[in-house]
């Protein structure tokens, strides 16, 4: 059908409604995520106060001990939702685990954006995740209340490194762990205009309980999920 | 209830809901599955709720962003269309279930597409899209597990999150053993290991992938998809053409709100803060950009939408698609999902089924609920279900369908069976009489009591012993009826009357004063006594014990 028409049809149904105009709130801030906070024995942090979403709404970059809880929280949520977080001190001893994981496993294929390809491990390095044993992406936030990463993927950043291998790993600056799913929905929202092609965001491995209800990991993505937390940055 | 009574025809909707009905009810062991099966749900619901704080305001908050939608669609229909175009994307619009088929078999034809896989989506299951994908010659494949399961075994989706949650272990091996042509063992673990096998290789040598939309941000043109298993990455990242078909009312204005429908599509559906992937695609892959589709293509379907904008039921439109009206719902629990016949199920089919497809031949459905209400609790977006279904049985009585689903499909207004409406008005304006009389309603308890050993003769069921599980037998204490004599058949055809007791509560209450209290039954202590002898309505009720939904 035809737009116009389509859409005139729809709003000839909608005049009809009897609910007449209905706003919509100005902005949808329920109140915060409580209970996990409490479990972990931490106050309600400053910056996920009712109404804070946006720009200016706290990142991990407060106070250290504000930054701590966060990241605790973060650990604690990915860790329900079957993945695992590693605070490390900087890129390089996150490269040195990578490094490490490789030589114990037995991976002969990592793959990876090559702007993230500063690791010694030449030669195992591939562009193609299709029969990459391992996956690394630069993961662009974190999210401590769902344990949620968030890509963005552009240019060489594809979308096959965090889907495709059967582990998967990311790299996350400690600085850009924020409170909540809004906090990232409001930065999107404001940077609309340079919002790539496919923002994904990656909580956990890949799972199912549409076999007989028995949880399994894995199932068309990755079984495994590692997130490297980086102090200083 | 005319309807009821009546033999219906081999294949009607109502035929096939009395066979699946009574199949399931008969068949215990299934009846224990989804009884589990929904205590497990209720309990991760509760878990992924226990987190939120006041769960209400999130509800109030999902409940306002759909309202505000729903109400303005037209505006943020154009809105979304020229941003998804505006990225690079095509948009078509599609008027009914056929246009919309066309649309996409366009596409599978001009990319002479020979494997299409499909993430799971409501929408395409609903316009009946694989068949006309297959008709251009395409090999089409669910990718979704339990949508692959119920592809394999040629079954219509169980429930709108797992599609073969009816189905357990045995069943699934040797659907799944026969797809892989090898003895699998027993175990989900090697099930899935087999499935992931067979369908990675479908991802990576597919022309065409096609996926729904849990919602569309109007701002951006962006679509905003779902998912557990990575399927729907999979779906949108490696065929080239990637269609998107979607319901028009699936849009939200802009990403912040989409917060309050995140946050609670996942702890009602699966019972989770948030699932393993949430994927927004805004157009096509860009300049420079590595994988990702070529094309993006998004049909936007109405297929019968636009006829409940503007009416009374326009607050089904609110709902998002989690499923957790069934996971509540103790109907759908004994009936199961198959009997709404539709790719809907739960009260929101039996809400929505007659409401896209025409009350017409469908009037069972908005019966198929006690109006427990258990459903409206649950559910994250405040549709009123248990109203709606009201407002449906009053049309059913009414003899006049709700809005015609389509333009040019015939009127769908129900027949009026005069002889049976009448009867069935009698009926209730003799029991008004009775029971506003007290000394009527006293004469006919005692009637009722006196025909007892009538109706033992016929077969009776005892409380507890083919019930499910939770009808305890001391529940009812009594027999129940299970075909009654005469008239009264037509009611025990479809619900069991428990039999009058052989003395009212006001009769016993009057042979066995308490000390210090008058020896009186009469007033409002005796209409306590109905229990005995107001039926259907106790019996309904008791089986949607709110009690048992905090299980």
């Amino acid at each position: 059908m035809d737009r116009d028409v389509f859409i005139a049809r729809v709003a000839a149904r909608v005049c009809l409604s009897a609910a007449g105009d209905v706003p919509l709130p100005s902005r949808v801030v329920p109140p915060g995520i409580t209970a996990s906070r409490a479990q972990l024995g931490a106050g309600q942090p400053a910056a996920a106060q009712p109404g804070a979403v946006g720009p200016a709404a706290g990142a991990a970059g407060g106070p250290p001990e504000d930054r701590d809880r966060l990241i605790e929280l973060f650990a604690a949520c990915l860790r329900e939702a079957g993945g695992e977080a590693v605070r490390v001190p900087d890129r390089r001893a996150a490269e040195a685990a990578i490094a490490a994981m490789a030589r114990e496993r037995g991976w002969t294929s990592l793959s990876c954006a090559p702007s993230l390809r500063r690791l010694a491990l030449d030669g195992l390095w591939t562009d193609d995740p299709r029969c990459a044993d391992f996956g690394l992406s630069e993961a662009e936030w974190g999210i401590a209340e769902t344990g949620s990463v968030v890509l963005r993927h552009r240019g060489d950043r594809g979308r096959g490194h965090s889907l495709l291998p059967p582990v998967v790993a990311f790299l996350l600056p400690a600085s850009r762990v924020v409170p909540r799913p809004g906090d990232v929905l409001g930065r999107l929202h404001d940077a609309a205009a340079s919002l790539p092609a496919c923002v994904t965001f990656v909580t956990g491995p890949s799972h199912s309980g549409d076999i007989a209800g028995v949880m399994c990991y894995g199932v068309h993505g990755p079984a495994e999920v590692r997130v490297w937390l980086i102090d200083d940055e | 209830m005319s309807r009821r009574s009546r033999a219906p025809a081999a294949d009607t909707p109502r035929a096939r809901f009395d066979a699946v009905t009574r199949a399931t009810v008969e068949d215990r062991p299934l009846h224990e599955w989804l009884d589990n099966y929904q205590a497990v749900q209720q309990g991760w619901h509760r878990w992924a709720h226990d987190d939120l704080g006041d769960a209400q305001e999130w509800r109030d908050a999902v409940a306002a962003v759909r309202r505000h939608t729903v109400a303005h669609l037209d505006h943020y229909l154009a809105e979304f269309a020229d941003k998804v175009e505006r990225a690079g994307g095509h948009v078509s619009f599609a008027a009914d279930a056929g246009e919309a088929r066309e649309y996409v078999a366009g596409i599978a034809r001009r990319k002479g597409a020979r494997r299409v896989v499909k993430a799971k989506s409501m929408v395409s299951e609903e316009i009946g899209l694989d068949a006309a994908l297959e008709a251009t010659g395409a090999e089409v494949t669910e990718t979704d597990l339990g949508a692959y399961i119920a592809q394999l075994a040629g079954e219509r989706p169980y429930h709108i999150t797992g599609p073969a949650v009816h189905m357990r272990l045995p069943r699934i091996r040797e659907i799944l053993s026969r797809a892989a042509g090898e003895d699998l063992p027993e175990e989900p673990d090697a099930l899935a290991a087999s499935a992931r096998r067979t369908l990675r290789d479908r991802f990576l040598t597919a022309d065409l992938g096609v996926s729904g939309a849990n919602f569309g941000v109007a701002s951006t043109g962006t679509v905003v998809l779902v998912t557990n298993e990575g399927n729907g990455r999979m779906t949108t990242t490696l065929p080239p053409t990637h269609v998107v078909v979607m319901g028009m009312e699936r849009l939200v204005p802009d990403w912040p709100s989409l917060e309050p429908l995140l946050t609670l599509l996942t702890r009602a559906g699966t019972g989770e803060r948030v699932t393993s992937y949430v994927t927004a695609i805004t157009g096509p892959r860009r300049d420079g950009d590595v994988d990702g589709p070529e094309e993006l293509h998004v049909v936007i379907v109405d297929n019968g939408r636009s006829g409940i904008l503007g009416t009374k039921y326009q607050p089904v439109l609110q709902c998002i698609r989690c499923g957790c009206c069934a996971d509540f719902c103790p109907v759908y629990r004994t009936m199961g999902g198959h009997a709404y016949d539709s790719v809907y199920t739960g009260p929101i089919g039996a809400v929505l089924t007659p409401l896209l497809f025409g009350l017409e031949g469908r009037e069972h459905l908005p019966f198929a609920s006690t109006l427990c209400g258990a459903c409206d609790d649950g559910c994250p977006a405040r549709v009123p279900l248990s109203d709606l279904l009201l407002e449906l049985r009053a049309d059913v009585a009414a003899g006049a369908a709700g809005p015609s689903p389509d333009a040019s499909a015939a009127p769908s207004s129900v027949p009026a069976s005069g002889a049976a409406s009448t009867m069935w008005a009698f009926g209730f304006k003799g029991f008004a009489a009775v029971a506003t009389r007290r000394r009527v309603w006293d004469a006919a308890l005692r009637v009722a009591s006196g025909l007892r050993p009538v109706l033992e003769a016929e077969p009776v069921r005892r409380a507890g012993r083919h019930a499910g599980r939770r009808l305890e037998p001391g529940a009812f204490g009594r027999g129940r009826l299970l075909r009654g004599p005469g008239v009264v058949r037509a009611w025990t055809d479809a619900r069991d009357l428990p039999l009058p007791a052989p003395a009212s509560f006001a009769r016993l209450w009057r042979r066995h004063p308490r000390p210090g209290s008058p020896a009186s039954g009469g007033g409002s202590d005796g209409s306590v006594s109905a229990g005995g002898s107001a039926p259907g309505v106790r019996s309904s009720r008791e089986s949607g014990d709110p009690a048992q939904r905090g299980r």
